[in-house]
């Protein structure tokens, strides 16, 4: 089937940016100090597309980190209205990693019970997503989808790649398209600028270094390894900070907790990002804490992932982002972990 | 139903903590709505004659004559409550417990033969029992809210027992330990300050006291991979909590 | 889309006092629409400042009008819940979750294996069952409690024991000091003995504190029980109840939608369970 694709110039990004501004809020990939992080692109602003990640991923505009769920008068009901939105929100420069994590979050958050605050946020969403050029030493994601750093056909409104000084964009929605709707941005793409996307991706794959050997098998040898004595190593040097988890594309996990004012009267119901790494996470009313040891939370995060996920939602609930990787301040490094049960050399 | 009486005392501590009451401002009309201000000399020099239903005590216990005070408090006040790090576990008062008291005394005071005060300080409860804490350099207004309403209500308050790496990364802060190499105790201190610190870039230095799980060995050895030497690594952890046995323990760990 | 965290208005029609820490409340929804379950569920009861926490139902799932929580008052939810009164208003969510294999039971001897507080979600089942006494053997129900005083439905259990087939066997694990007892004195197991159970064309259903569940299911395979006979009802942390808060997962199931009852083969396979 023939792609539908254009061309936009890189020149022309941030011209494109504030024309969807006039309707949609954008949000894109902003380099603070250090790292990268999603934020509202704003006039004067400069959108970089070429970044290895963001720190947290832009699943929190799906699902963001604190939630007000319930607006209450204790004696006198309550107001349950989800974040209204005067105007689309676009996120640009989603990575394929980050795209899959929230087709993952379609499900978590679909299903026979859906949840409306969420799909609220997710039918007002258009991903603009951007092949990945970039990979580092803690990307893995070709051990998880073998199209890596790009998207085939689904998961995106927009899909753009780099193509040297312009863009190829193609088409993933009839709300993509939409955005393409703009004069003097755009070119007609031809079988040529094809031909370039799909090379600057095979170059990128080549890139992409550090694996998880044997996904499919990956269940099994998980349960067979649950005693191994590396995961009583891994939890000397674990803090148990929740970090791995909340920059997780696809953790979802959230408390909620009904926050009152002083009148004793008003409060809201609000949910949280929660983490299993945490102490409380797994704690019932009479006391019992059924992941009270480290070691069982370390190994709970790696095990749903990796072992439980994909029959619960079909998929994997790990896209290889590297996040988890880069961010723990323990070095703990799941890959790492799984190819020394294996027995591989384990790189330094 | 009456409005519980309270009483803010003040042992040895800034004041910043029981200034937070004050600093609930436009909540302050209805917070009076809900309590009955017996004691608290910060705010007003009406005081009336305990017994108090609930003490908030800032300060930590320093000398002999705090410590009858506080004993004193335990019995006027029906619930004791632990408000910032000084009560809660000494605070930078201790940083006198690593030092012989009498070169001490001598380097801050001109006349040292007036003064009477024990060896170490300490958090309250090294000599009553206490009913809650409320930790924090200041402690944390929300927390505070929380804390005051939630006990108005019969209710468990909010209080986060996890590290102040949780709140860094729904701040999205750029992590202090990892990208500067920075002395941060975030990982091992419990959170609930909203990560104040290291979102104005400074990395924390534990004034919260460790978080329920922490692991401070692991810490220490982090901090050792990044070049420091354990003097410095061990002094951080003495700085703010290091008599609590956790920070005790990251301290030990240092040779 | 309907709002899945959006709690009924229900009435509290009617308080009974089971214990010195235990009510059983009986709740009406307000708007007057009939409330379906099926035995083994439970509601997210919603006290606006309090919170959520799931608790099962322990009326009869033939009253549609009414439902039932027994409720025992250990944190600010529950400690709360006892200062209500009848006529009080309670927000409830649900019913959620699976349930007691009800249909799988028919035609044959159930054996029910209760600790504490765990005979209140069983009691639906119970309740079912002598509803329609014919479709089911032999009924075995072995209830075990810390002491007399933490026993819960007592006053009706001179009304069970008169159905057809039905036996109750009690035992409390401490007697006070001159306390009068007629019945055993052990843990719940020991009434593996008192009650001669068989295992054949049977199932057997416990709930209660997961430590006990433990015991109680692995006396049962040594009394020659295969694991697929057991079911058993899971507590595990929740605050969503319909799958998406994540705090209740155990293997690939959430213990809200998959559970709380689940069959002790599959039970037994996960992870971070005390069984």
């Amino acid at each position: 089937m023939e792609r539908e694709a254009v061309i936009l110039k890189k020149s022309k990004v941030n011209d494109w940016v504030n024309v969807m501004r006039e309707d949609h809020t954008v949000y894109g990939p902003v380099k603070y100090k250090y790292d990268y992080h999603f934020k509202e692109l704003e006039p004067g602003m400069e959108v970089t597309l070429e970044y290895t990640r963001s720190m947290i991923p832009p699943k929190k505009f799906l699902h963001p980190q604190e939630e007000n769920l319930i607006t209450y008068r204790r004696n006198d009901g309550m107001e349950t209205t989800p974040t209204k939105f005067e105007q689309k929100q676009v996120i640009l420069g989603v990575h394929p990693c980050d795209a899959r994590a929230i087709e993952v979050y379609d499900e978590i958050f679909g299903g026979d019970l859906p949840d409306v605050y969420y799909w609220n946020r997710r039918n007002n969403t258009i991903i603009i997503a951007v092949t990945c050029t970039v990979p580092d030493e803690n990307c893995f994601c070709m051990s998880l989808d073998e199209s890596g750093p790009t998207l085939e056909k689904k998961g995106y409104d927009l899909l753009l790649t780099d193509i040297g000084d312009s863009y190829l964009v193609e088409v993933g929605s009839m709300e993509g398209s939409l955005l393409l709707q703009f004069e003097g941005l755009f070119e007609k793409a031809t079988e040529e600028h094809m031909h370039a996307k799909d090379k600057s991706v095979e170059v990128t794959k080549m890139k992409v270094q550090r694996k998880i050997p044997d996904v499919p098998g990956l269940h099994d040898f998980l349960e067979h390894n649950y005693e191994n004595e590396v995961w009583a190593k891994e939890t000397k040097k674990c803090l148990s900070c929740g970090t791995c988890t909340l920059v997780c594309p696809t953790c979802f996990c959230y408390h909620v907790e009904d926050f009152n004012r002083f009148n004793l009267e008003d409060g809201n119901r609000v949910r949280i990002w929660d983490s299993c790494q945490l102490i409380d996470f797994a704690e019932v009313a009479m006391g019992e804490n059924f992941r009270k040891d480290r070691e069982a939370r370390l190994k709970w995060r790696i095990y749903h992932k990796l072992a439980y996920w994909q029959e619960q939602f079909g998929t994997l609930g790990c896209t290889g982002c590297g996040r988890c990787i880069q961010y723990c301040p323990a070095d703990i490094d799941m890959t790492e972990i799984l190819a020394e049960i294996r027995g591989d050399k384990v790189h330094a | 139903m009456d409005k519980p009486r309270i009483a803010v005392y003040k042992f040895s501590s800034c004041a910043g903590c029981q200034l937070q009451f004050i600093n609930f401002e436009s909540e302050l009309l209805d917070m009076l709505g809900q309590i009955h201000i017996s004691y608290f000399k910060e705010a007003t020099s009406l005081v009336e004659d305990p017994p108090y239903d609930i003490g908030f005590i800032e300060g930590s216990v320093t000398c002999p004559h705090e410590e009858k005070k506080i004993k004193q408090a335990r019995e006027d006040c029906k619930v004791l409550v632990a408000m910032g790090a000084c009560a809660c576990e000494g605070c930078i008062n201790t940083l006198k417990n690593y030092r012989p008291i009498e070169e001490q005394v001598k380097r801050v005071y001109e006349h040292p033969e007036y003064i009477d005060t024990f060896d170490k300080a300490y958090g309250i409860d090294h000599f009553v029992d206490v009913d809650a804490y409320i930790h924090g350099c200041p402690v944390d207004r929300d927390e505070l809210r929380e804390f005051v309403v939630a006990t108005l209500m019969a209710k468990k308050p909010f209080l986060r027992p996890h590290a102040v790496c949780v709140e860094c990364k729904l701040n999205e802060n750029e992590c202090l330990l990892l990208r500067e190499n920075g002395l941060c105790l975030g990982s091992v201190t419990r959170g609930g300050c909203g990560a104040v610190c290291p979102s104005w870039g400074r990395p924390c230095f534990g004034c919260r006291g460790p978080n329920v799980d922490a692991n401070p060995e692991a810490l220490v050895e982090i901090f050792r991979k990044k070049g420091y030497p354990d003097d410095e690594i061990r002094r951080r952890f003495q700085y703010f909590s290091g008599e609590t046995p956790a920070f005790r323990k990251g301290a030990e760990a240092c040779v | 889309m309907r709002n899945l965290y959006v709690p009924t208005k229900a009435v509290i029609e009617k308080i009974k006092t089971q214990t010195h820490d235990t009510k059983t409340f009986t709740i009406k929804p307000a708007n007057g629409e009939k409330f379906d379950f099926e035995p083994g569920q439970f509601n997210m009861v919603s006290l606006l400042g309090y919170g959520e926490a799931p608790i099962s139902i322990s009326s009869s799932p033939d009253n549609k009008k009414t439902f039932d929580h027994t409720i025992r008052f250990v944190g600010s939810l529950t400690n709360t819940m006892e200062k209500h009164k009848e006529g009080s208003i309670v927000g409830i969510r649900g019913p959620y979750g699976s349930s007691w294999p009800v249909e799988e039971a028919k035609g044959k001897n159930v054996i029910f294996v209760a600790g504490g507080i765990g005979l209140a979600p069983l009691r639906p089942f119970i309740m079912q069952m002598f509803h329609d006494r014919d479709s089911y053997g032999k009924i075995q129900i072995l209830y075990g409690a810390r002491g007399t005083g933490e026993m819960l439905f007592t006053d009706e259990f001179n009304e069970w024991k008169k159905h057809s087939d039905t036996e109750l066997h009690l035992t409390v694990d401490k007697l006070e000091e001159g306390e009068k007892w007629d019945h055993t004195v052990g843990v719940v197991t020991v009434l593996y003995d008192v009650a001669k159970l068989d295992p054949a064309n049977t199932i057997a259903v416990i709930c209660g504190p997961e430590i006990m569940m433990r015991f109680a299911c692995r006396s049962l395979l040594k009394k020659g029980f295969y694991a697929p006979q057991i079911y058993l009802s899971l507590e595990r942390r929740m605050k969503c109840g319909v799958g998406k808060c994540g705090h209740c997962q155990l293997g690939s199931k959430f213990v809200c939608k998959d559970g709380p009852v689940f069959r002790y083969d599959e039970a037994k396979e996960f992870h971070d369970t005390l069984l």
